[in-house]
């Protein structure tokens, strides 16, 4: 029994000191780092104590709080119509038996090209003067409208373009949990005299809300790093309208070289984030049935 | 309770036709059993019966009323599936109100209706569970439960024991018939045991590739089957069936390639040959060969503590007798058999029919 313990302990210590090197550790240095002014003197970093100022200075910094709401605002956003399109699309396609593999294969294409592919085929599509958009805009009666480059817009044209990278990914989710719902209960419920809509209410959503929440964790934690494609179509602009938090960390740690101040602003966005999962799995837990 | 007339009915997938205009008349308050090898469409029978399954041709009334275009929740039907198919999202209580809450019921009136379902199949304790914290058996329970609670015209059964070990299937299939007798709601009920079917059924049908074969009571059955499939389909261990030659100018005789020759029950005058089925309970050991004996050579003796059952061959012949009386054989001895002529029953060879 003794020897036992031992080799459970001894075959899982090569991957817990992998996972610590990797994982924990950076984290730990990033919340020292947090602490801390680093200055170069001397090709030589330089660790200056300064407590808890980089955490004081995070409210006042109007490009932080613009990168936090506008993240909010197109994380939220995004999520929520990728996940009912893509609920949706599972709904539409499962019962489709004719060409399934292609209606898949077509809905699943997006997923698969890089973010900064995606990112400058929209561009072009959004260009003011030849985008295809415009020319459709123009075509039906209407005038040319500056997708990116009206403040008022260009948060809701990279939202778009995020609804349509990351639909499929929900889509996929939601499309094999739907299709791993026992039959039988579909046809106890049209004996019980079901409606269609009492069927989604009462017996889809109840028993899909597992895959529903995970997928929304899952699309929550990487909506909240979105970088390449909003990098490529507006930098963050016009002005900070579309300033997204990866962006603005990216931004104070390496282009303004203030790391110290960047680390507390990471490990705040890590802390907003979790606060998410945290609540959302609590949700999870209380209402799916075999969470 | 309700009466269901099935007339003519049919059932294409695509080109292939799987029921070929079934003819049934059930009577209000049967029990009515549908039997047959997999395969043979009594399940999709059934679902056409539920409206789960459209009905290619023909007409089908419940309660008098055709019923073929009406959506399954109006036909005043309720199934209870192989599975069960109960929501794993709900509690027993929850599911079998389900349908009543679908229906626009209180959840007071809710709570009453089930009560009386849950009294009368011992349910009580487990209404608050959901259906991955209950039993086989339980589970079998709440799905009969949901099934009663909608006080249907007509329940419809689709191989629902078939999911529980021996045991259980033994007391739930007295359950069952417990409750049919309380109740008295037309049942059509699917198995492919034919234990279940003789015991369960006021009547049963036996349906082959999409045909019936017969219909009748339990014991109608097993002692006239109008075939030899229905001889061999009711009964375990099953009928022996002998091709045997009728020799010239014996019409009463039939004799079997060994010489063997079993005594007729009557003349089959005009006949060159007859199929003769023998049940393993009329099978009797006798000490010495003699007129209208069987001599086998034992293969395999399996006693089963009530019965013993025989394994025997005779020529490219098997034959099973089953006896209440231990017997004292050895694998590889010569035994000699006998029935009654009366317990035979004879087959045209060519058509199968009963003659």
């Amino acid at each position: 029994m003794k020897s036992d313990t031992f080799w459970r302990y001894a075959t899982l210590a090569p991957a817990v000191i992998l996972f610590v090197l990797l994982t924990i550790l950076p984290l730990f240095n990033l919340l020292a780092l947090s602490f801390h002014d680093v200055e170069w003197l001397n090709r030589e970093a330089v660790w200056e104590w300064v407590g808890g100022r980089n955490y004081a200075k995070l409210p006042e910094d109007t490009l932080f709080n613009a990168g936090i709401l506008n993240t909010i605002i197109f994380a939220v956003l995004a999520v929520a119509f990728q996940m009912v399109l893509g609920f949706w699309l599972a709904l539409m396609t499962t019962r489709v038996t004719r060409l399934r593999v292609f209606y898949r294969a077509v809905f699943i294409l997006p997923i698969l090209v890089p973010g900064i592919i995606i990112g400058a085929i929209w561009k072009l599509m959004y260009s003011y003067d030849f985008g295809v958009i415009n020319q459709a805009v123009v075509l039906f009666g209407g005038n040319p409208v500056d997708w990116l480059g009206n403040p008022r817009l260009a948060l809701m044209s990279v939202i778009i373009v995020d609804v349509w990278h990351w639909t499929p990914f929900c889509f996929l989710l939601m499309l094999a949990s739907l299709e791993s719902l026992p039959q039988d209960i579909f046809e106890a419920a049209e004996i019980d005299g079901a409606s269609k809509g009492q069927v989604l209410r009462y017996i889809i959503l109840p028993l899909m809300m597992p895959a529903i929440i995970v997928t929304f964790i899952f699309r929550m934690i990487l909506a909240f790093k979105v970088f390449d494609e909003i990098y490529l179509l507006t930098g963050g602009g016009p002005g900070t309208s579309t300033e997204v938090i990866s962006f603005t960390i990216y931004r104070r740690f390496f282009t303004e070289d203030q790391s110290g101040y960047g680390s507390a602003m990471s490990l705040a966005t890590i802390a907003v984030i979790a606060t998410m999962i945290i609540l959302a799995s609590r949700f999870a837990t209380k209402k799916g049935p075999d969470a | 309770m309700a009466t269901v007339e099935l007339k003519g009915v049919s059932k294409r997938f695509g080109a292939v036709e799987v029921i070929h205009s079934v003819d049934l008349s059930i009577r209000e308050g049967e029990f009515l059993v549908l039997v047959g090898p997999s395969g043979c469409g009594k399940s999709t029978l059934l679902r056409m019966i539920s409206g789960l399954e459209t009905i290619s041709s023909g007409d089908l009334f419940i309660g008098g009323k055709r019923v073929n275009d009406v959506p399954a929740r109006d036909r005043g039907i309720s199934m209870v599936f192989q599975s069960y198919a109960l929501y794993p999202h709900m509690t027993s209580a929850q599911n079998m109100s389900f349908a009543l809450k679908l229906a626009g019921k209180s959840p007071d009136e809710q709570a009453e209706r089930i009560k009386p379902a849950a009294g009368v199949l011992g349910l009580g304790d487990y209404l608050d569970r959901f259906p991955r914290e209950l039993s086989g058996g339980q589970r079998q329970r709440v799905a009969m439960g949901r099934a009663i609670v909608r006080e249907p015209e007509v329940f419809l059964f689709d191989e629902p024991l078939s999911n529980l070990d021996a045991k259980l299937r033994v007391r739930m299939r007295a359950e069952l018939k417990e409750l049919h007798q309380k109740l008295k709601t037309t049942t059509v009920y699917v198995t492919h045991d034919q234990i279940e079917a003789m015991t369960l059924a006021d009547r049963i049908v036996v349906l082959r590739d999409g045909v019936i074969e017969q219909v009748g009571a339990p014991l109608e059955l097993y002692d006239n089957p109008a075939n030899r499939f229905v001889g061999s389909f009711l009964g375990s261990p099953a009928m022996n069936f002998f091709e045997l030659s009728i020799p010239d100018g014996t019409p009463d005789r039939a004799r079997f390639a060994d010489g063997d020759s079993l005594q007729l029950p009557r003349e089959l005058g005009g006949r060159s040959s007859v199929t003769v089925g023998v049940r393993p309970e009329s099978l009797e050991l006798v000490s010495e060969a003699g007129d209208g004996t069987i001599s086998a050579e034992v293969a395999v003796i399996e006693p089963t503590g009530s019965e013993t059952e025989l394994f025997l061959r005779k020529g490219k012949d098997q034959i099973i007798a089953s006896f209440r009386d231990r017997i004292d054989v050895r694998p590889g001895e010569i035994v000699h058999l006998e029935a009654n002529p009366a317990k035979y029953h004879l087959f045209d060879t060519t058509t199968e029919l009963a003659i």
